[in-house]
């Protein structure tokens, strides 16, 4: 009986502890069925979606194709979770920096025929793991400085880093941040390491070696902590999601945010994610973050995305034919017009003509990327790097939170 | 979890235990014996059920924990190889594995003595109070378990937020100070804490009330009568009638409170989305899950680690309770 007891014990542990199990119903046949198409975030424009399935269903009689919007958050566990079940999404939106991690895990089916002339190279290069291409190009972004001129008033737009710095420090109020700098917000740390010299990892050989704590990465990272302590009020744990909240309510001087953060900006007073085209949002303006000399930018990072098809999918040909339509000129045109600029180099002409998008075209002109290694993405998935960001942001001593966190990211890309 | 309960009343009824003949002195039973088919064909569905969600699970978690498995393997049809111990000794040799394991120990204390106290007051109180007060404590605790804890935590989450929290409003107006603005609640690993304590404890409560509430109506009242005529107070009633009375009861709660609380996850892991320190605030549950990629050889190996920390940890109170059933 007491044993009975322990076993049902270990029964009752072992079932809270044995997860999960999905099912789903599956639709695969030759004439008609289902696609599914992952996009991160909300930054896709509604129109291009409604594009991609409007193409789709009309060239594929009988089939349904639909859209599904994931969080950046997600991509790591959920994608890996979903990418290997039976119940997989055919296509799916990836990180740049996270491509190659998933064609190693055999998740994503290498894109036969597929020419990759006419899109960006650095795309290109990211989506390309062991010779072969595993996804197409999606679109490329770079983060610029959003500012109000009601806010900023008869202050001087900066033109160097260092000016940058110092007008969001003087001004600086209990209600006001001169730059927004949540501790999380690691793709805007990177600009400071960069500018000032210093690296996240180079390849020595077969060894990687981090350079938070190099030189150049310690000035970088003692100007940040600058800012965090004395020209932001963004909380020092936070991360970067919905900058237009505090933009909108008037406590911020610069936000430095991805260029479509405008639409969240400018989105109506009344929409579901309320901007405020009306108050701060009416006189919206945009540079490239300035470098260490006047007339240079910084180097920021070139963030992304890739489309790939899932290797599990039930019908790869019908995603690949979805894929395709992403990839073409009158999907990326509509890209290029929410002011993402587009995977496919001759849609960049359908960029608007605005302040907004020439900050961006200026600033991606000078970017980097995270090392490609496809042990990259663990290094993000561990979050290592916003941890030591945090620790930053609280006034931590910067050479021994860098010198720690560049054991931290060799231990990873060296295992 | 209503498998372990139920378990416990199954148990002596299990046929085989009992053999029916009367001659069995020989260990083995004369052919003519039926092989008794109606207990069995009324357990079987509950046996299948075990098998596929709990034997046939924690068998793989098992054996994955001897492996090198990865994503790879199972994409690319590969078989994994077998490592021996290594993922074990890569866990305990890990340098943060201590830490998130006291961590996870400490929490389990302190959230079941917080909730089993405070349950038990709680159920206590609802026995005083008239039939309308009870019903609407009945519905706020319903309420509380009914929601789920991912949303839970993210409104909690937005009462404790460091720059449009209710908390640090609230602290300031009632201090007329601005000393709280922008204080982060989350960023220190203690204060985070006692944040997840307090979504964890304000969710598992009900449970706990509810339980006790029905045992409590268990205990007879010419007992309390008769002690309370001999003398005893309040206190010596609780302890020496209702206590006794309510054993069962209470120690199912705590057993099944216990394993909750060593293996929360869902209220740590959203409240690290929106705030806090990873690496300072993580319990085995999260510790395991955000590990490598698909690195499922060491997660299993940490699993395997917590089934049978959590049996250890209730060997003590199902066998106190076994043997009570058994006198």
């Amino acid at each position: 009986m007491r044993k009975l007891g322990i076993v049902a014990l270990g029964a009752a542990a072992a079932l809270t502890l044995a997860g999960c199990s999905t099912g789903g119903t599956e639709s695969a046949s030759s004439d008609g069925g289902d696609i599914t198409v992952w996009v991160v975030g909300s930054d896709t424009p509604e129109d291009a979606r409604a594009y991609l399935k409007d193409t789709f269903e009309s060239e594929n009689e009988g089939w349904k194709l639909t859209v599904e919007e994931k969080t950046w958050a997600d991509v790591s566990d959920t994608y890996a979770a979903a990418l290997q079940s039976n119940d997989s999404p055919d296509v799916v939106e990836v990180g740049n920096t996270q491509t190659a991690s998933f064609a190693d895990q055999g998740l994503f089916l290498p894109l036969e025929d597929f020419s990759t002339d006419d899109y960006l190279p650095g795309l290109v290069q990211s989506a390309t793991y062991d010779g072969d291409l595993y996804a197409a190009p999606y679109y490329a972004g770079g983060r610029i400085v959003f500012y109000s001129q009601q806010i900023l008033g008869d202050t001087a737009v900066p033109t160097t880093l260092d000016e940058y710095v110092a007008t969001g420090k003087a001004r600086k109020t209990d209600t006001l941040s001169g730059i927004w700098a949540p501790g999380r917000d690691w793709y805007n740390a990177l600009p400071y390491v960069w500018s000032h010299g210093g690296f996240i990892a180079e390849q020595d050989g077969d060894t990687w070696k981090a350079g938070f704590s190099s030189d150049g990465g310690v000035e970088g990272l003692t100007q940040l902590q600058d800012v965090y302590v004395n020209a932001s009020n963004a909380a020092k744990d936070g991360d970067e999601t919905d900058p237009q909240v505090p933009f909108c309510a008037g406590e911020d001087l610069f936000l430095s945010a991805p260029a479509w953060v405008q639409w969240s900006i400018t989105a109506p007073a009344d929409a579901e994610a309320p901007g405020c085209p009306d108050t701060f949002g009416s006189d919206l303006h945009a540079f490239a973050l300035p470098g260490l000399e006047a007339g240079e930018t910084a180097p920021i990072f070139a963030g992304g995305s890739n489309i790939a098809v899932a290797t599990k999918s039930a019908n790869p040909e019908q995603a690949r034919a979805a894929l395709d339509i992403m990839a073409s000129a009158g999907y990326q045109d509509l890209l290029a017009a929410g002011g993402l600029t587009p995977g496919l180099t001759a849609s960049a002409a359908n960029l608007p003509d605005t302040e907004i998008a020439k900050a961006q075209a200026v600033a991606l002109e000078n970017s980097q990327v995270t090392p490609t290694t496809p042990k990259w993405a663990e290094v993000e998935a561990a979050q290592i790097i916003q941890e030591a960001l945090v620790k930053i942001a609280q006034g931590g001593d910067v050479k021994a939170i860098a010198t720690d966190l560049d054991k931290q990211i060799e231990d990873i890309l060296n295992s | 979890m209503s498998a372990t309960l139920t378990e416990h009343d199954a148990a002596p009824r299990t046929p085989g235990t009992r053999p029916p003949g009367p001659d069995t002195r020989s260990g083995r039973a004369p052919k003519k014996k039926k092989f008794p088919f109606a207990p069995w064909m009324l357990l079987a569905p509950s046996i299948i059920l075990l098998f596929v969600m709990v034997v046939y699970p924690t068998i793989v978690m098992f054996i994955t924990s001897f492996t090198d498995l990865e994503i790879k393997n199972k994409m690319l049809d590969t078989p994994a190889n077998f490592v021996g111990f290594d993922n074990y000794v890569e866990v305990f040799t890990m340098s943060d594995f201590p830490a998130v394991l006291a961590r996870s120990l400490g929490l389990m204390v302190v959230l079941t003595v917080l909730i089993v106290v405070g349950g038990m007051l709680i159920a206590l109180l609802m026995l005083r109070l008239s039939k309308g007060w009870r019903l609407l404590v009945s519905i706020g605790l319903l309420l509380a378990w009914a929601m789920p804890p991912l949303s839970a935590t993210v409104v909690w989450g937005w009462i404790f937020d460091t720059d449009y929290g209710l908390v640090n409003w609230v602290l300031n107006t009632l201090t007329g100070t601005q000393d709280f603005r922008g204080h982060g609640w989350l960023a220190n690993p203690w204060s985070f804490m006692m944040v997840l304590v307090i979504i964890v404890v304000w969710q598992g409560i009900p449970f706990a009330v509810f339980t006790f509430y029905a045992g409590l109506g268990q205990v007879p009242d010419e007992v309390l009568e008769a002690s309370q005529l001999d003398g005893a107070n309040a206190v010596q009633r609780f302890r020496l009638i209702v206590l006794p009375y309510m054993r069962n009861v209470l120690t199912a709660v705590i057993v099944l409170e216990t394993i909750w609380n060593l293996r929360i996850f869902t209220q740590v892991y959203a409240l690290q989305q929106q705030g806090g320190l990873v690496s300072e605030t993580n319990v085995l549950g999260t510790y395991l899950f955000r590990q490598g990629l698909g690195e499922f050889g060491v997660t299993a190996a940490i699993g395997v680690f917590m089934v049978l920390l959590l049996m250890g940890i209730s060997y003590y109170n199902v066998r106190s309770s076994l043997k009570e059933e058994e006198a």
